[in-house]
């Protein structure tokens, strides 16, 4: 049964008690500091009462002895043969010469913050180059692409978001029906929703809702994916063997998105429409048939190619932040965690940038 | 052996391991007597590796029951654990090092869970730990991923042994050190065991260093142990498998 650390003090001389291991030996640390140990011309150390001592016992001990020694008292130990070598080997501690770096102060903080934000432009926009030089290299080789790679990708990018992916625009467009449903009624105007819908749905929401979807979900695992296999140098692995990682590994990602994120967008479209239909019928007794006759009206295709104009480039942003990220831990850089993280939030918000340009460019275009 | 030591540190009966339909483990026995170090040999993939999980309940085995200090490892809640393994330091074969620390706070990291010490003697006794290990206290801000192979292994046992654990635990802790370097490491071993008292166990491949350091020899095959003694009576077995073991290694 182990027995707590303790300690008798009188002026001059201290005896140690008990067992002095970790993690009890914690306890007292407060205690020993607050010891007037400068008060004597010796002190008197005695560990014949211990019965274990460990490193963590006695280095409190080699502080104790440290602290009276800066004030001119001279220490005495008196110690059983046991605990000689433990004692010794504590009581210097080996301390390198630049400890702690300071950092930059907060002003230089803010320049640091923002010169690493430009950095990661140049670097997300040279990535992207160097991605699409890769992949017209490939077109006169065609035979370097690599199909089920290709495949696979859209499996993990694509097919299996679709459930997500449908039931969010689903809800969306439900909640986007309602809310424009109760802003119109009170004008009468309620025959109005479905060109609204389509507008909303098909222009703006269903493709930005897919976007941030897959930025989340698909970003991430990229970044993850690729991380990992830098770390346990996989990637260096590929290349030794003669195989680029863009064969591999980032054609099939980029090149995967880009045909999988409009499909997914045109889902969104149909179920966030589906969503609106509901409204339509739960709230205004407008049944599908109704709210279908009105659609070629309302809908002009219009806003569906705009709609479907953007995703490739939300495609090429998302599977461009997440490799790139993953392919950035490499040494140094953080963790796989802080990639992930990093791509998630670039990706979504390089997103939104992305449809607000969008936004501009089509209202000055006049579309 | 004197009396008083017949307890063992470790005692393992009839542990069982598989994964799906292999089978790694089918009953083995073992006591690791107090202070002495044990060597744990055995052909790549004999199940060493999974052995030193199942002993630190890393991984729940299938059957059997493991006691460290008379105390159950298996079967036990989580946070009864989380107090019985800080009495065991553990190296395990790539090091595991967390990436995102320094060296320093690695090897403090137990430390600063599981004691109240000040950040001073936190730090004191971190440093102290990495010089024992053989580093140069320079080595103290670098991350994992600036160090060499050799100096990750190091940092590890530094942390394996910052809470002074009873029970060190290494798994191939000389694999891929030059041999300089691997007899330098025993060196460290014998060392820390004679200054701190430790009970070691060891798993290895090299036979420099089973000769150098270790009491006790046992060897892992066929799912339990095949042999056991000093690597003398090793190499001298009849047991075709672990002669055939000893006399490859010898030629080289
Ligand atoms: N998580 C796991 N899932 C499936 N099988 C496993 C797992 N971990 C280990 N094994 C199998 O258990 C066996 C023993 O593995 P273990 O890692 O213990 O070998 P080892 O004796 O440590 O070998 P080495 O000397 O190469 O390190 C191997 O056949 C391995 O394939
Ligand atoms: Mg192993």
């Amino acid at each position: 049964m182990p027995r707590p650390a303790a300690f008798q003090f009188s002026p001059g001389s201290l005896r140690c008690e008990g067992d002095w291991r970790l993690p009890d030996v914690a306890r007292i640390e407060r205690a020993l500091e607050g010891l007037p140990v400068d008060d004597t011309d010796t002190l008197e150390v005695d560990t014949h009462a211990v019965a274990q001592l460990d490193l963590g016992g006695s280095r409190l001990l080699a502080r104790l002895a440290e602290r009276a020694q800066r004030s001119g008292v001279r220490v005495n130990y008196h110690v059983p043969d046991a605990h000689r070598n433990i004692i010794s080997l504590v009581e210097t501690v080996p301390r390198p010469e630049v400890f702690h770096k300071a950092g930059p102060g907060p002003l230089g903080g803010i320049g640091r913050a923002a010169v690493e934000q430009w950095r990661e432009l140049l670097g997300f926009l040279a990535f992207v180059g160097e991605t699409f030089h890769e992949l017209f290299l490939r077109f006169s080789q065609p035979t370097r692409f690599r199909p089920l790679r290709l495949l696979a990708e859209m499996e993990h990018g694509g097919v299996r978001a679709v459930p997500i992916v449908a039931v969010l625009s689903f809800l969306v467009g439900v909640v986007i029906a309602y809310q424009l449903s109760t802003a119109l009624e009170p004008y009468g105007a309620a025959v109005f929703l479905p060109e609204l819908l389509t507008i909303t749905i098909l222009r703006e929401l269903g493709p930005l809702v897919t976007a941030i979807v897959v930025a989340g979900r698909t970003a991430s695992a990229y970044a993850a994916e690729l991380g990992t296999m830098q770390i346990n140098e996989e990637i260096d692995a590929l290349r030794t063997l003669g195989v680029s990682p863009y064969d591999m590994l980032i054609l099939p990602k980029v090149l995967g998105l880009l045909l999988v994120l409009p499909l997914l967008t045109v889902l969104a479209d149909i179920s966030g429409m589906g969503g609106g239909v509901l409204v339509n019928w739960v709230a205004h007794g407008q049944g599908v048939a109704s709210f279908l006759n009105r659609l070629p009206e309302g809908m002009d295709q219009r806003h569906l190619w705009l709609g479907l104009s953007k995703t490739p480039v939300y495609a090429v942003v998302i599977a461009a932040i997440g490799c790139r990220q993953g392919l950035r831990v490499a040494r140094g850089a953080g963790g796989v965690g802080q990639a992930t993280t990093r791509a998630v939030v670039q990706a979504i918000f390089a997103v939104i940038v992305v449809n607000a340009v969008f936004s501009v460019v089509f209202n000055m275009r006049g579309l | 052996m004197e009396a008083g030591r017949r307890e063992p540190l470790i005692r393992v009966r009839g542990l069982v391991n598989r994964f799906g339909s292999t089978t790694v483990h089918q009953g083995l026995d073992l006591d690791v007597w107090p202070g002495e170090i044990l060597g744990v040999v055995g052909g790549s993939g004999a199940g060493k590796t999974v052995l030193l999980r199942a002993l630190l309940s890393l991984r729940q085995p299938q059957a059997g029951s493991v006691t460290i200090s008379g105390d159950e490892m298996v079967g036990v809640a989580e946070s009864v654990l989380r107090r019985r393994r800080q009495r065991i330091g553990m190296l395990f074969q790539n090091g595991a090092l967390f990436g995102g620390l320094s060296l320093l706070d690695n090897i403090s990291f137990p430390l600063r869970e599981h004691t109240r010490l000040s950040r001073a003697v936190i730090e004191d006794l971190a440093l102290i730990k990495l010089r024992m290990a053989g580093l140069d206290a320079k080595a103290a801000n670098l991350f994992p991923n600036e160090l060499s192979g050799g100096m990750v292994r190091r940092g590890s046992l530094a942390r394996a042994l910052i809470m002074d654990p009873e029970l060190l635990i290494l798994d191939e802790p000389t694999a891929g050190l030059d041999p300089v370097n691997a007899a330098n490491f025993d060196e460290l071993i014998l060392d820390l065991k004679s200054l701190l008292g430790l009970t070691v166990l060891l798993v290895t491949h090299d036979l420099d260093s089973l000769w150098r350091i270790t009491d006790r020899v046992v060897f892992l095959g066929d799912g339990r142990v095949l042999e056991e003694g000093s690597v003398e009576d090793m190499s001298r077995s009849e047991i075709p498998q672990v002669a055939s073991y000893f006399k490859q290694r010898r030629k080289h």
